[in-house]
């Protein structure tokens, strides 16, 4: 099983912040993959083009962390679409809302 | 006429208590407590639902007990374990990438069967990616090799 986890997908980041040392001493380190072993646990450190990801395990299942990468990529890209689709209802809302002489004046600005 | 009439009146009629007497008792064993016990008991076993396994380790544990094996291990094909019965799986997962590269060069196969006197290991590749390594008391059959490869194949494509 994952124990904790640390995404950064652009400028946002998910998860447990106290593993953002780690993620940027191994950032800094320029590994692009790494599997580290510290008695039971195991941390798991990836960085590609999309995404830096930290992850911690037990040693017993250290095997794993590739598929806990995936899941864990796919839930929090549909996380981050979602938001976007709540901004553009957001924005929607907030047009909606407007008197639309103001809805021009600001557009004019 | 008269003597056969009687006797046949006596017949049915004892025939008719006879049977409903059987009729009662066996009614009355059926609706003991113990007898009502026993029958929900057995609907209740009958109604144990399968659960699903939801990672990797409940699904080793799963495959252990449905095919009755002392253990199994998923480990990577570069010999890192995934999830293992066994308490300690990193010799075994670290093994089996090279068993399968050396014993399966020889046997030119990615499934086969170790046997010593009282144990049985089978190495087996379920994907280019994951190894199972199963161990038994018994013989292991390539049939049974087969079957946790589906579970193994049914439960990824469940999760992916």
């Amino acid at each position: 099983m994952m124990d904790n986890y640390l995404v950064k997908i652009k400028d946002k980041s998910f998860g447990n912040e106290e593993l953002k040392k780690i993620s940027e001493t191994l950032e800094n380190a320029e590994l692009d993959e790494a599997i580290l072993f510290f008695g039971e646990k195991a941390v798991y450190f990836k960085r590609c083009k999309d995404y830096t990801l930290v992850l911690t395990t037990n040693k017993r299942s250290v095997g794993a962390v590739r598929f806990y990468e995936k899941d864990l990529i796919r839930k929090l890209k549909i996380r981050l679409k979602f938001e976007k689709i709540e901004e553009i209802f957001e924005i929607a809302e907030e047009v909606d809302n407007m008197d639309i002489e103001e809805f021009v004046s600001e557009k004019l600005r | 006429m008269i003597f056969y009439g009687i006797v046949f009146t006596i017949g049915a009629v004892g025939g008719y208590s006879l049977t409903r007497l059987i009729l009662k008792r066996r009614e009355r064993t059926f609706a003991t407590p113990k007898f009502v016990a026993k029958k929900k008991e057995i609907v209740e076993s009958k109604e144990i639902i399968v659960e699903e396994p939801k990672d990797f380790e409940e699904l080793v544990k799963l495959l252990k007990d449905k095919f009755m094996m002392s253990d199994v291990t998923l480990s990577t094909t570069d010999g890192f374990p995934i999830a293992s019965t066994i308490e300690d799986p990193e010799e075994i997962s670290a093994l089996a990438p090279e068993l399968l590269k050396s014993v399966g060069r020889v046997l030119k196969s990615r499934d086969f069967i170790i046997s010593s006197k009282d144990r049985k290991i089978a190495v087996f590749e379920i994907n280019p990616e994951i190894i199972c390594t199963i161990q038994a008391d018994r013989d292991i059959h390539f049939v049974e090799i087969e079957k946790i490869r589906e579970e193994i194949l049914k439960f990824m494509e469940v999760r992916a």
